[in-house]
Formats: structure tokens, sequence, C-alpha cells
């Protein structure tokens, strides 16, 4: 065996193991979704085949999952939203316009710092902060949380995608008559397009699976997805199949976003824009 | 047509001055040539001619309007810009009309101008395809119907040139010029090559450090600068120059061994700087009366010309032996002697402080 030959079998067998360490856990967790309780318990690996935790889950009268799914799609949605919007002006203000660098960097360095610090930190003011203002348990509260939560990171990423355009590009349009309001319509909107789709994806993701900020500003009528399946584990009963079902219903969504957005970051979007 | 007119204009990044000050007539019609070295403020100048850059101070005119505090848009001036900037999700007839379009142009004045733009600039058959899918000299071919089909008042050119390979850029030059005659437009174009510089401009621009160096026709550039610096960026090879003293012996004016016949019968003595282009010397094997040596050191031969580097008691010379002596030129090695003497009328005397001294 040569020596290269030996580089590339520890390579991949270090790869191999990795993606083994994460899909193993996760496949038998999946796996249990479709096992009866009592399979579950014992530990069986090959077990009958049921739906029995999926019918729990959507259709009994104890479940709110439906309701849950529901909420988590409003709050996912409309933080998306909000932040997209956001952030996509923004970073065509701060690359654009001139903005004295200090403002920038401020701003940017505020928002990372924010960023970095658990999310565990904020949640107790933020609970104070909504429950005074009688807005706690509302969607309006989590919405809020999760757009100012993600806002820093999507920030992050369209200043990048922005910034990737030729400045001449910017100014070719200011001549040809253009607003900077037309300009960010006309020319930078189609032009970062891809780079919206993958904040979006991600920003997505990233409301649809937090659980602290959740946890602490739901009540039972506005309760996501992750904060319903930790309902599941209770005192005397944890729910395995019943969770694991929940779990595997809500990495769909995730899923089919970074599919599509994987899709839409096309390289070579902006080919023949220069040279 | 339009005349461009600069007055006092002034530019700074924070402490650092781009342009002190500067005043600038262009007339109607004119295809003016802003060139010079790197750093220099050229494309900076343009693009406070196009509104693009703010200004510190003074004014820029068209027609005696001023324009300073316009918007781009407003100014009537249309840019070919250095990598053309086409919009790549526009198709080619979308890109040239997007101006027509932002100004609420009628359809049917639009649709002529654009089969006018296609025809001229032979991108017949072109105007659906994305940029991306076009050549390089297609790209810049577009770039330039964006600006035409526009009728500006003024034409501003930012190195369009400077993307596309030797051969099409020679070709363009001549298509470019050609265009701003049928048009009859105003013209303001900025590179950083003598050669598009001394071959289009109807004047010519030369800026240093934010200053002007010297404005005039080629001719006039070529023929009489102004100072050291006009001398040596203009003209390939570099105009040589050699520190020596003026003395004056007898009634005849000598640099070092060269008799300097007539041009200058007032000048005082003392050191100078004598300029000499390649092409101004008269060479020969054996040694010549007023001449200095040159060792040779390097030949290039370029075809048409022969160009030889070597060096003199005066310093390092480069000279051009022409179609006239290729004879000489074809025995030629590097090591050999030949004898070169300044032709006579063809001096360039500088003095301490880098200005021409103008001939009597």
């Amino acid at each position: 065996m040569t020596r290269r030959s030996l580089g590339a079998v520890v390579a991949n067998s270090i790869v191999w193991g990795y993606a083994f360490l994460i899909l193993g856990p996760t496949l038998w967790v999946l796996s249990n979704a479709f096992k009866y309780k009592i399979d579950i318990i014992t530990g069986a690996t090959f077990s009958p085949f049921t739906w029995i935790n999926f019918q729990e889950l959507l259709f009994s009268r104890q479940s709110d999952f439906l309701m849950n799914l529901f909420n988590s799609a409003v709050i996912g949605v409309a933080s998306t939203a909000i932040v997209i919007v956001i952030a996509t002006m923004a970073a065509f203000t701060l690359v654009y316009l001139e903005v004295k660098p200090w403002v920038r960097w401020a701003l940017l360095g505020w928002a990372l710092l924010f960023h970095m610090l658990p999310n565990l930190t904020f949640v107790g003011s933020w609970y104070l902060m909504y429950s005074s203002v009688g807005l706690h348990g509302t969607y309006f509260a989590v919405i809020m949380t999760h757009a100012v939560q993600n806002l820093p990171m999507a920030l992050f990423l369209m200043i990048s995608f922005v910034g990737a355009l030729p400045r001449e590009l910017i100014q070719a349009a200011r001549m040809d008559g253009c607003t900077y309001a037309q300009v960010f319509w006309r020319i930078v909107f189609p032009l970062v397009r891809g780079g919206m789709i993958a904040a979006t994806a991600l920003t997505f993701i990233f409301s649809w699976s937090d659980f602290a900020i959740a946890l602490t500003l739901t009540s039972r009528d506005t309760m996501t997805v992750p904060v319903a399946i930790a309902t599941f584990a209770q005192e005397y009963d944890i729910r395995y199949g019943e969770m694991a079902a929940g779990t595997l219903l809500s990495i769909m969504p995730a899923l089919v976003l970074i599919l599509i957005g994987q899709n839409f970051i096309v390289r070579g979007l902006l080919a023949g824009a220069v040279k | 047509m339009s005349n461009v007119s600069l007055k006092g204009l002034k530019k700074s990044y924070g402490s650092v001055e781009v342009i002190p000050s500067l005043d600038l007539d262009i007339r109607s019609g004119e295809f003016v040539v802003l060139v010079g070295p790197s750093g220099s403020g050229k494309s900076t100048l343009l693009r406070m001619i196009a509104g693009l850059e703010a200004v510190n101070d003074g004014t820029v005119s068209v027609d005696g309007e001023d324009v300073t505090e316009r918007d781009p848009g407003d100014r009537d001036m249309a840019m070919v810009f250095q990598s053309y900037a086409l919009y790549p999700h526009m198709t080619v007839a979308e890109n040239m009309t997007f101006a027509l379009r932002m100004r609420g142009t009628g359809e049917a004045t639009i649709s002529k101008r654009l089969a006018d733009a296609l025809r001229m600039l032979s991108l017949e058959g072109l105007d659906q395809r994305k940029p991306g899918q076009l050549s390089g000299g297609q790209r810049q071919r577009v770039a330039m119907g964006r600006a035409i089909v526009r009728q500006p008042r003024v034409f501003l050119f930012d190195e369009p040139l400077s993307n596309l390979d030797a051969k099409l850029r020679a070709r363009t030059r001549i298509e470019l010029r050609g265009l701003h005659d049928k048009l009859g437009a105003t013209s303001i174009f900025v590179t950083h090559d003598q050669i598009e510089a001394m071959t289009m401009a109807d004047r010519i621009v030369l800026l240093d450090k934010g200053h002007i160096q010297q404005v005039g026709s080629p001719r006039e550039i070529y023929e009489k600068p102004r100072n050291r610096f006009v001398a040596s960026f203009i003209g390939s090879p570099e105009i040589n120059l050699l520190e020596g003293d003026i003395r004056d012996e007898g009634g005849t004016i000598f640099f070092e061994q060269f008799a300097l016949r007539g041009a200058w019968p007032d000048i005082q003595p003392g050191p100078y700087t004598l300029g000499v282009r390649p092409e101004n010397f008269d060479i020969s094997r054996a040694p010549l009366e007023g001449g200095v040596s040159l060792e040779v050191g390097a030949i290039e031969y370029t075809g048409s010309d022969t160009f030889v580097f070597g060096s003199s008691p005066l310093g390092e010379l480069t000279v051009k032996i022409d179609a006239d002596g290729q004879d000489m030129a074809d025995g030629l090695r590097a090591g050999e002697t030949l004898h070169v003497r300044p032709a006579a009328g063809a001096w360039h005397l500088f003095d301490a402080s880098g200005s021409r001294v103008p001939e009597n």
C-alpha cells in the first residue's frame, strides 16, 4: 500500500467515523418513532413497525402538536421576514452609502457581541420585560426576540453578499439616473437574491429550533415544537415514541429549506458583470 | 455638443490631498484625454465630473450651467467603466435601454435608438443575450452602447480599453474615435496608456499628483514638453535625460561635449538637463565630431526599428536606428561601440527646477 492511499484511507475513516457519530444516534432516535413503547424501553434494535406514535402525536386529544407546528411556523416565518428585510437594507446602507467607518464597526461589534453571549443570559430580562407590559406568551414577544437574536448573523451574511457586488455596478446605475432606492430595488436586490435565500434558510432554521427563548416567552397557546417535545418528558412518564415522532416531523421543514437554499446559492450569478 | 468647465476643483480624503486645485476648460465636441501615472488623480477627477465623487471645493459646469451639486443621473453625462459594469441580470437590450427607461422615454424612441446603437456597434442579434454570454470585446461594445443610446451631452470614459487584448485594443481605439467624430459629442477619456492618449486625443491633459503638468495637442506635448515629467512620461522608449553643465566657448553653447548651435544664444551657464528622444541621434560606427561613444548593452529589434541601449560617458542612453540604418544594426552585437550625437534642433533643455528652457 502506498503512502498516499494510506493517508486517504485514514482520512476517509475519520470522516466516516465522524458521520457515524452524528448520524448513528440520530437514526436510532428516528427509528424509535416507528416502534412500540415496550420495544423502545427494552432497547430492541429490530422490532414490529407501527404508526401509533404519529397517531398519538397528531390526533390524540391530549396532544397540541399540530398547533405547536403552526406556532413554530408563524414565529419562524414572521421573525425571518423581519430579519431578512432589515438585514438586506442595512447591508446596502452600510456598504454603499457613506456611513462613517466607526458607525459600521460599532454596530457590527455590538451585534456580534450580543450574538456571542448565551441566550440564557438574556431570557430572564426578556421574561420580565414582556411580563411587565403584558406581552408574555404572545407571538409578538417571541417573534421580536427571535428577530433580535438572529439579525446579527443575517446582517453579517448580507454584508458579505452585498459587498461582493462590484462598486462600479452601483455607480453605473447612479449614472443611469437611479436614486439609491432604485439602485437597491433594481440592481442590488435581484443580484443578492441567492444570498437572501441562503440567509433566509439559516435564520428560519435558527428560529425553528430555538428552545431557550421559546421556553421562557411562550404560553400553552403559543408553544413551539421544541418546547412541546420537551414536555413529553414528564416526571413519571417519558413518551419516547412521541418525542421521536415529533423530532422527525420537526426536522422536515428545516431539511427542505436547506435543500432549497443550497440550490439557490448559485455561484457565478455575477459572471459577466465585470471583466 | 457641450463644453465642460472646471474651476478651482479640490478633492481630499481626510488629510490626503488628491487634487489640490484644478482649472480646466473642455471645448464643445473635443476629445480630451486625461493621462498620468497611477495615483495622479485622473480617475478621481473623472468621477468628480460625473458626480460620483463629492467635490470639496470648486465648481463643475456644463454649458455654463453649474452642476456641482447635481445627482450623477441629472448631469446628462454617460460613463463607460473600466470593468464595463454591465448589469448581469439584464439582457444586452435591457442594459442599453435602462437609462432611457429610468427617464421615462417613450417606447418608440427607445427601440429606435436601441436599433441604431446595435447596428453602429455591430451587436445585432446579441440583444437578448446576458452579459455573461458575451466575449470581452462584445461586453465593451455593450458598455459603449449603453452610453450612446442616451445621447448625452458629455461622454466619460474610465480606461475602457484596458481589459482588451492588444490587438482588439488597437482596433477599438480607432472605432471609438470614429464614433466620437460621428456623434460630435464632447468626450473625456481617462487612461494611463500614453499610446491611447497620443492616438485618440484632440488635447491631452497630463496629470501628476493632482496637478496639471501640461495641456496641449499630442504633438505639442511630444515636441514641446513643458517640464522633465512631461518629457519622460510621453514617448516610448523614454526620452534620454542627461545631466550636465552648459558653458559658452567663444559664442558657441556647449552642453558637455555637445555643441548646441543656435537655439539658446542668451542662456546662463550652469547645471542643466538635456533631453533627447531616442530617434533624434546621429549614429555612426566611426567617431563623430562633438559626439560621444556608446558601448552597446542591449539591442531590441521591433521589426520597423531597432533600439540600442548602452552606456556613454554622459550616462545610460537609448537610441533608435530606423529602417534606413538597418545595415548598421544588422551586424551589431552587445559590447561593440557606436558613436552618437544629438541631431541638430531636436534638443529639450530643462533648468535645475525641471522647467523647459524656451528656445529663442
